[in-house]
């Protein structure tokens, strides 16, 4: 086992909309090693971009972070402090989104882009451009072609890669990727995982890659955490959920996603993330699980372990691992 | 043998850029294929190769440059003015976005009803019967006939996109991305939709996706695009399983999977430059990892068997030549 580098302990993040709350992140605990890359999986609207965010303080004002800790690089902070986390941001953890070409800002040359944030870091200014040269060359791009185009003057792979640069200038510790390959080709999607699958390895970075689709992170990540509707369903070591997928979500991920190899018959899940009941503590998955029962809306489902991961379903509970 | 319900031949869309006159143009360039009738064929590449713009062309929202497009017999491309309109029922599109084809002020019985009028697809009082037809085979409830866009979510919507593409009674639908916008869980209901359609109805479709796996799932017979030219095609089977050209098999190998598959070591090298490409030789040269002496030449079109064909010099034996050679004459006058 690697070092616990990030760590989420007891995450629960509320919503109020018309004086109703409603608990958008619930009882959430993750944790990522050094040299790992870990995924985090769910259909859109799962609360993974809100956890991930609110963790390093950029929670949406207006959200509610009602409990929980977070520990980086062995401090540790209450959750409501979201100022305290925000500081994070310049000691070790960067940022990558899905729609690079938004982030980049459109008046700058993808050189001066990189060069923003050493700035912002205090590198001197005579250092910068040998450090600029470097990044370029970190991410697989060559300066002298892109470093002085604008972001409408490249492509989709290439701006995901100048967000790269700047994300790698702060010398990060972490990685939040936030569905980073979406806009991206087949093919550039796999060399910009690829790139950071090496980049992790070689910097003894962590990385958090926020996925919807189960199949890009069954490559690349060695842990994985799923969510559905604010909660952890299942979680632990990749091959051990993918060996044997307990959870009815996981399992219905799957069977919901074609296969290029073995075509077989598609079974979407039925009904919404955030359909059913929200007045009761109940698995949030009952309103869609084919095996329901009634103690799943009688509270929290228990964590049991099985194997190297852990499920959260009353369909495990009391039985021997 | 009846005729294919859609016949294109030799399809050229070219888009110069002003500002690098020198470089290879993007678009479609001399592409041939037909669709039978009940037939899904897919049509995968990358991002800017040109699947759009044919899809496009193809339902007469752009006009080609050169070729001709046959309906059932009809040469489409050849027609004017208001027999255009009246024909351009036979032919639908759906978009990746629906948001950008529902219009936000009308219900979704108004805007497939306009469709019926237009087209005059059904009288009157058998209005509302259709409706609740067409909603059922596209797998929306009655009442959501009632609703305004706003108040559907991103599966919904795209139903209403088909649902009013159906309403047309088409030849053949044209689908650009129909489901890369949704969730896989939205996708799968979409794409088993479309599928039970294909056995009800029997339209034919022309079904435009990066998502390879996707493709699988749905066609029986794909083609594969690499800057404006098919570069294989043929039975789904048979170019998923033994895919021929260096492209293909590059987009195959780097599609994500569940369960990841040692890959065979083909990748396409870095990003299409266009200013690499020269006229006349095979466009995938300057990214490919087994270019060789002969590729400063277009390879000619490959016959495998079965009707699976690849443009490469790599591919099987018998050479025959097809639309590549189109290209090559195309970018030999765009170079003139
Ligand atoms: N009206 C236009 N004028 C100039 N260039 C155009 C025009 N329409 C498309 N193009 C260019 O033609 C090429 C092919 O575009 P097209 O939209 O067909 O690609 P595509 O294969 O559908 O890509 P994607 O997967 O991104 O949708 C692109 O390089 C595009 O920028
Ligand atoms: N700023 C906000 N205020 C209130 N609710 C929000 C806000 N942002 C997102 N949400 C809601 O929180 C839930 C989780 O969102 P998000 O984390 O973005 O999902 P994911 O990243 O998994 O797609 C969704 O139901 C979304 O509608
Ligand atoms: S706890 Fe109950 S509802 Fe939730 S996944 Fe397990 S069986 Fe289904
Ligand atoms: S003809 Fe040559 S360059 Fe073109 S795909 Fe085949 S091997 Fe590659
Ligand atoms: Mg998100
Ligand atoms: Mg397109």
């Amino acid at each position: 086992m690697g070092e616990k580098l990030f760590e989420i302990q007891n995450l629960s993040i509320d919503t109020r909309r018309g004086g109703v709350t409603r608990r958008i992140v619930e009882n959430m605990n993750l944790a990522v090693e050094r040299g790992q890359i870990y995924g985090l999986v769910g259909e859109s609207g799962s609360g993974k971009s809100i956890s991930m965010m609110a963790s390093v303080g950029l929670a949406a004002p207006g959200l509610l972070v009602r409990s929980g800790e977070v520990s980086f690089g062995g401090k540790r902070l209450a959750a409501a402090d979201q100022k305290g986390l925000r500081g994070n941001l310049s000691h070790g953890v960067s940022l990558l989104f899905q729609n690079a070409k938004g982030a980049l800002s459109p008046f700058l040359t993808s050189g001066r882009q990189v060069e923003r944030v050493l700035a912002q870091r205090r590198v001197p200014k005579a250092a910068r451009p040998k450090e600029i040269a470097e990044l370029f060359r970190l991410v697989g791009l060559n300066f002298g072609d892109l470093g002085e185009k604008y972001p409408h003057q490249i492509s989709g792979g290439q701006a995901q890669r100048v967000a790269m640069a700047c994300a790698m200038a702060t010398n990060p510790a972490l990685l939040i990727a936030d569905e980073p390959t979406t806009a991206l080709d087949v093919t550039t999607e796999r060399e910009l995982l690829r790139f950071l699958a090496r980049i992790c390895r070689e910097r003894d970075m962590a990385i958090v890659l926020i996925a919807h689709n189960l199949s890009l992170v069954s490559e690349y990540c060695s842990g994985l955490t799923i969510m559905h509707a604010g909660q952890v369903v299942e979680e632990g070591a990749l091959r051990s959920i993918f060996a044997t997928p307990l959870h009815p979500y996981t399992q219905g991920l799957i069977a919901a996603v074609p296969d290029v190899d073995e075509p077989h018959e598609l079974v979407p899940l039925k009904g919404s993330v955030w359909g059913g009941r929200s007045d009761i503590v109940r698995c949030r998955f009952s309103h869609r699980c084919p095996h329901v029962r009634p103690q799943c809306e009688a509270g929290l489902p228990p964590a049991v372990t099985r194997g190297e991961h852990q499920v959260h379903c009353v369909l495990y509970e009391g039985e021997a691992a | 043998m009846s005729a294919p319900v859609l016949s294109v031949r030799e399809l050229t869309k070219l888009f110069h850029n002003p500002a690098a006159p020198e470089a290879m143009p993007v678009g479609v360039r001399g592409v041939s294929f037909d669709i039978e009738a009940g037939e899904v064929v897919g049509l995968m590449g990358e991002s800017g190769c040109g699947k759009t713009t044919l899809g496009r062309c193809v339902v007469g929202l752009q006009s080609a440059d050169a070729g001709e497009i046959v309906v059932n017999a009809t040469n489409f491309s050849a027609l004017r003015g208001e027999a255009k309109r009246r024909f351009r029922k036979n032919v639908q599109i759906v978009f990746q976005r629906p948001e950008t084809c529902l219009n936000p002020r009308m219900t979704v019985a108004s805007f497939v009803t306009q469709a019926l009028r237009n087209f005059h697809t059904v009288a009157r009082q058998g209005e509302r019967a259709r409706l609740i037809e067409l909603a059922t085979l596209v797998g929306l409830r009655e009442e959501t006939l009632e609703r305004y866009p706003h108040q559907l979510s991103g599966g919904e919507r795209q139903r209403v996109a088909i649902m009013r593409a159906l309403a047309c009674e088409p030849q053949v639908i044209v689908l650009d991305e129909p489901t890369s916008a949704l969730d896989v869980s939205v996708q799968a209901q979409v794409l088993r939709t479309l599928k039970d359609l294909q056995v009800a109805v029997g339209t034919s479709m022309l079904f435009i996706s990066h998502d390879v796996a996707v493709v699988r799932y749905i066609c029986s017979r794909v083609m594969v695009m690499y800057l404006g030219v098919i570069v294989e095609e043929g039975p789904a089977d048979a170019v998923f399983s033994a895919p021929s050209h260096p492209y293909t098999r590059a987009l195959l190998g780097a599609a994500p999977r569940i369960k990841p598959k040692p890959d065979d070591g083909i990748a396409m090298r870095g990003e299409l430059v266009l200013g690499e490409v020269k006229p006349g030789e095979c466009p995938v040269r300057a990214r490919c990892p087994l270019a060789h002496e002969r590729c400063h030449t277009a390879p000619p079109v490959t016959e495998l068997g079965g009707g699976h064909r690849a443009a490469c010099w790599l591919s099987g034996e018998t050479p025959i030549h097809l639309s590549n050679q189109t290209a090559n004459q195309v970018d030999q006058k765009a170079a003139s």
